[in-house]
């Protein structure tokens, strides 16, 4: 992304106010990123403030060989983790727009299905963090197998591997879960 | 006994196995609920990661900025910083151009959604919705290679065809209407009728032939879906924006009085009940589905004061459908009409003839939405108005009080608890699957 290579230049270069683009183009997936893995929605505009703070006091610190995206979900990935360390118990509120798992609903009727997708939700943050936070850059983010292995410095298809096998998990428990409940 | 384990399933799913095994499996899947339910499940994960966030929690740019020194790299100590960082050297008038674009993107994300809930007017009811390319989801992962759209003459189907990626934004319903798509609105055919049968005519002879199709619906998401349908003599393509979405061997079809299917797989002569089984999942796509031929009514006789919500004006307001005497929900509360509404009850009990105009409104930080259901009762039926003259109908009036509120739905069984309904949602079985029409609810603090 070279224009946020141009903005981080200009805000090396004394215009501090250009961060607030920044701010502008990352706010939402920020946010994102920070329910999905977890966090309390009322708690997620904290976090991500953090975040950008982050981001701003270590901006001289950014090496221009790496996508700005790439670096900044670093930071957001060791902001939320070291929240979780902090908090005794993880907070589990996930606040996830609906809308797309629900195609063809109007937005209240899908509140009758909100549980099924609830159980997702719920499984899925049984996943450890860092598997958890892969899922979502590769899915969600978008961000390629070898950008997320830069963050956890490991190889790519160690990425790749524990993406499956997270995703193989979860298709596991989720059928023994369904069979229990529903005693099928 | 199973013989496919979870490991299977994400590669059937990443579409990293052969055909063979693919075709194989997708035969299995129709008599496997555990692996049906699992390829679901992984399904829906994906849907949950790749999700946009409601956003209900936004940051504002100037919490940020307020909390940074914004001095700290300033001309004297930034430079030596700035140093430790390897540039290329960009010229001002870069920036500068940069700088407007930028800012000419914030000002375009100016919340459209709060603008609106200054009027709530109807003039969501706007046809001119944007496209949208519903193919993402099918599309083959980057590790297979992806085919070539083949290229196949209009055949006089399509004498104006334009490249999907080439449509104006303004494209809408009415211009694909004039352009001899196939236009489905909602659960309806409104136009194309006869080039969807000139299409099957070319595909039964083997002769090449392509076909667009166009889905409107009026929920929540304004939903215009355009995909293109190709047959180069031998394979069908999906195709969206980004290019091919997937090929299929057969397309089947199916029909009763109630119902004209037309589904696309790879699997020659399944029966409906075996796809019903597992439509969501195995890899099928319903292209053409006309659910329910519903008989014309004359509304006027039962309802002679009728105006379709399509006819209202584009500034009809929450506050006029109040004066009108509907029946009005906002955010899962009567805001209006609850006489009105137990008066329709108290009717519909005593097999009256009755009639209601039901406005829903739902409002959060993202998301506005208003329906409109018109439901009409001639003594022995209930209808819901769709278009004009078109309704669908169903026996039962069913009032669930939950513990949390309560929920109108309307359907063809007497004694269907709530239960049930919600199950037949879970189910990835269509065979469990409850024909209902959903009106509204009423949250309970």
């Amino acid at each position: 992304m070279d224009k946020d290579r141009i903005i981080v230049s200009r805000v090396l270069n004394g215009e501090g106010e250009a961060f607030g683009e920044i701010v502008e183009c990352y706010n939402n997936r920020i946010i994102s990123f920070i329910c999905k893995m977890g966090v309390k929605p009322e708690d997620s505009q904290d976090v991500a403030q953090e975040v950008f703070i982050k981001a701003y006091n270590n901006l001289y610190r950014y090496n221009s060989k790496w996508e700005f995206s790439t670096w900044l979900f670093t930071i957001a990935v060791n902001v939320v983790k070291d929240l979780f360390k902090s908090q005794k118990a993880k907070s589990c509120y996930i606040t996830d727009d609906l809308n797309n798992l629900s195609k063809g609903y109007t937005y209240e009727e899908s509140f009758v299905s909100i549980e099924q997708k609830e159980l997702i939700k719920e499984m899925f943050q049984v996943l450890e963090e860092d598997v958890k936070a892969m899922l979502i850059l590769f899915y969600y983010v978008d961000l390629p197998l070898k950008e997320i292995a830069n963050i956890f410095h490991t190889k790519p298809y160690i990425v790749k591997m524990k993406i499956h096998r997270a995703r193989k998990k979860l298709c596991d428990q989720f059928s023994k879960r369904w069979e229990s409940e529903y005693s099928v | 006994m199973c013989n496919y384990d979870s490991e299977f399933i994400i590669r059937y799913r990443d579409s990293v196995v052969s055909q063979e095994e693919k075709e194989k499996f997708e035969l299995h899947l129709l008599d496997c609920e555990t692996c049906r339910r699992k390829v679901a499940l992984d399904k829906k994960l994906i849907d949950f990661l790749k999700s946009e966030n409601s956003a209900t929690y936004s940051l504002n740019k100037s919490q940020v900025m307020s909390n940074i020194d914004l001095n700290k790299y300033d001309s004297g100590k930034g430079n030596l910083m700035a140093k430790l960082v390897k540039w290329k050297s960009i010229s001002i008038k870069v920036a500068a151009v940069l700088v407007v674009c930028i800012g000419g993107i914030a000002l375009a994300q100016i919340n459209p959604v709060r603008e609106g809930l200054k009027t709530i007017s109807l003039n969501i009811l706007d046809k001119r919705s944007r496209l949208y390319d519903n193919t993402s989801e099918d599309i083959i992962p980057a590790s297979t290679p992806k085919p070539s759209i083949p290229v196949i003459s209009s055949n006089g189907i399509l004498p104006n065809y334009v490249d999907l990626d080439k449509l104006p934004e303004s494209y809408t319903v009415d211009d694909a209407k004039k352009d001899g798509c196939v236009v489905f609105e909602g659960l309806f055919l409104t136009s194309g009728e006869t080039e969807w049968e000139s299409f099957l005519e070319m595909t039964q002879k083997g002769q090449p032939a392509k076909i667009r199709l166009v889905h409107y619906s009026e929920n929540a998401d304004f939903d215009f879906n355009i995909i293109d349908l190709l047959f180069d003599g031998k394979t069908y393509y999906v195709a969206g924006k980004k290019g091919i979405a997937n090929q299929y061997k057969y397309i089947n079809h199916y029909s009763s009085e109630t119902y004209d299917y037309y589904v696309l797989s790879n699997i020659k002569d399944i029966s409906l009940e075996q796809l019903s089984k597992s439509f969501d999942i195995i890899n099928c796509s319903f292209i053409y589905t006309n659910h329910y031929r519903m008989p014309k009514i004359d509304i006027k006789s039962i309802w002679p004061n009728y105006t379709s919500c399509h006819e209202l004006p584009e500034d009809y307001t929450i506050e006029d459908a109040k004066r009108d005497g509907c029946v009005v929900i906002e955010n899962f509360s009567f805001t209006s009409g609850e006489t009105e509404w137990e008066d329709f009850l108290e009717l519909t009990k005593k097999c009256i003839s009755a009639t209601i105009r039901i406005v829903s409104y739902y409002q959060n930080d993202t998301i506005s939405e208003l329906t409109i259901k018109d439901l009409l009762f001639d003594g022995s039926t209930y209808y819901v108005i769709q278009k004009d003259g078109i309704a669908e109908q169903y026996k039962y009036l069913k009032h669930y009080p939950l513990e949390n509120g309560d929920k109108y739905i309307l359907c063809d069984i007497k004694d269907i608890s709530w239960d049930e309904i919600f199950h037949s949602l879970l189910s990835s079985d269509l065979r469990n699957h409850i024909r209902y029409k959903y009106i509204f609810s009423i949250n309970r603090e």
